[in-house]
């Protein structure tokens, strides 16, 4: 990611995840993974912003798109700061709401730290979209 | 008259009130049987001439227990001498014959095995078996000290590991009573017979007990459900490892329980994926590898009571495990390729976090040590 992305500031923005069907589990309880990136992103955990669509819109798109999901959970811009998480503007050409939470610079225990505490702040939130049995 | 034989000296928790529990009187019987069988053998050997023993050459050693000391358990094992040349000679020093040496050889051979020693000469080997029922009922933590009637004589320690290292002297193999979780792989509901797999891996086939329908009508409705307890003797090889189960004395099947139901149902679709399963072109995962998880989870959750975690793959080479017990969050990440294990726990009330990355196999125990002190007992 390129340093010049602008930072979002606005703390009560929620930040969309999409819930891939292997990490929802029976009785609407997601793994942690879902708020970790993985090898392949690079550090960046990619979410779409409140502010710029729906968690409905967001999930739509995300299925008819590239990938399978089951639902919609949310954390803050702020929630995130709170945990020395960065959050950045990322628009794509197919999708001008994308966002990042930048897990840079963080040991492998801290990233899993970090992810439970926005899993366990999502769940407790509640579905944004969803959830909807995994098929 | 009676003349001092042998303490035999049983320490443990058992023995702590000073009492010798009933159960474990057969190992006096058991020590009696072994000093003949070596009474006998020296008596052969120094006899060569001599086709049979002597006519009631059994009632030559009359050992019997007329007290226990204190302090532990130790009951005194003493020798009636019963022949008028022998009591004679009791006064003064009676010179010792095939019952004295075979206590003492009996003695240095336990010795001698139990630092790695070659068991000492003359001793016969034929003679070994009859330590089988000499300390078969002790428990792990327990021990048999043994002393001659000799000024400042040693005490030699005897436990299940030095018995089951004599036992090998003789042979390939040992008997011993077993205490096993398996799970049911298979089951012949007309023939009773059945497979089973132990946490490690090890299939045996045992015959299934009569009176045991339910468990044949649960591991035929839902295979790879059923989980079993089984308790009794069986031969163990040189790397205690169970080898065939001998006598099946008592089968209990576990509750299989939902958490074990969903962890089956994960593994299932974990040996389903297909290719581009994580939208990443990642490859299905072999099965050697899920089977790896599998049992490794198996093992933490049935021998070392870890609970049954929920299970998934992040890529081709992750398969992870995650307990949510109250506020503690802790996770288990295998490396199928390094067959690494990557573990952490976070208190989601204080913060508290622990890791630990080792190699899974050889550190099991570690690993069992690290759920139990981060996960809360589930009541």
């Amino acid at each position: 990611m390129s340093a010049a992305k602008p930072q979002l500031t606005n703390h009560d923005e929620e930040l969309f995840r999409q819930v891939a069907p292997k990490d929802y589990r029976v009785g609407n309880v997601v793994t942690s993974v879902t708020f970790r990136p993985l090898p392949k992103d690079e550090g960046y955990l990619s979410v779409d912003r409140s502010s710029l669509t729906t968690a409905e819109n967001s999930f739509l798109q995300f299925v008819n798109g590239i990938g399978n999901s089951v639902g919609v959970l949310a954390v803050t811009v702020g929630e995130c700061a709170n945990e020395q998480l960065n959050s950045y503007e990322d628009p794509l050409p197919n999708n001008g709401w994308h966002a990042l939470v930048d897990f840079n610079g963080l040991t492998r225990g801290q990233q899993e730290t970090k992810a439970k505490l926005l899993r366990d702040i999502a769940e407790k939130r509640g579905y944004r979209h969803g959830p909807l049995p995994p098929g | 008259m009676l003349q001092p034989f042998a303490k035999l000296r049983f320490v443990g928790a058992r023995f702590e009130d000073h009492g010798m529990p009933l159960e474990t009187l057969p190992e006096l019987v058991a020590y009696r049987n072994l000093i003949v069988a070596v009474a006998k053998e020296l008596y052969r050997r120094e006899n060569p001439d001599k086709r049979r023993l002597p006519k009631h050459f059994e009632d030559r050693i009359r050992l019997e227990l007329r007290n226990v000391e204190g302090g532990s358990a130790a009951p005194i094992v003493e020798r009636r001498v019963t022949r008028q040349a022998e009591i004679a000679e009791v006064a003064e020093t009676r010179t010792p014959d095939e019952a004295d040496r075979a206590r003492d050889l009996v003695e240095r051979a336990i010795e001698a095995v139990s630092t790695g020693q070659e068991l000492p000469a003359g001793f016969p080997v034929d003679a070994l078996a009859f330590f089988a029922p000499f300390g078969h009922s002790l428990r792990e933590d327990e021990q048999i000290f043994i002393s001659a009637p000799r000024p400042n004589a040693n005490e030699v320690p005897y436990n299940k590991e030095i018995r089951n290292n004599l036992l090998l002297r003789a042979g390939e193999t040992y008997s011993d009573d077993f205490a096993l979780l398996a799970e049911v792989m298979s089951i012949e509901i007309q023939t009773g017979g059945w497979e089973v797999r132990l946490p490690d891996g090890q299939r045996l086939r045992p015959t299934l007990p009569l009176g045991h329908e339910e468990i044949s009508a649960v591991a035929e409705q839902a295979p790879g459900t059923v989980f079993v307890g089984l308790r009794g003797q069986g031969t163990y090889n040189r790397n205690r490892k169970i080898e065939k189960i001998d006598a099946l004395e008592e089968v209990t099947m576990l509750e299989p329980g939902q958490a074990l139901v969903n962890f089956n149902t994960s593994l299932r679709q974990i040996n389903e994926l297909t290719q581009n399963w994580d939208g990443n072109d990642g490859v299905p995962i072999p099965v050697k590898d899920v089977d790896w998880v599998k049992r490794y989870v198996l093992n933490l959750t049935l021998v070392h009571d870890i609970p049954i975690p929920i299970l998934f793959p992040i890529t081709p080479n992750v398969i992870r495990s995650e307990w949510r017990v109250q506020q503690m969050d802790v996770s288990a990440e295998f490396d199928l390729s390094t067959r690494n294990v990557y573990l952490h726990s976070l208190s989601l009330e204080t913060r508290r976090e622990a890791e630990l990355e080792v190699a899974a196999d050889e550190h099991l125990s570690q690993v069992a040590a690290f759920l139990s002190v981060q996960l809360p007992e589930i009541v």
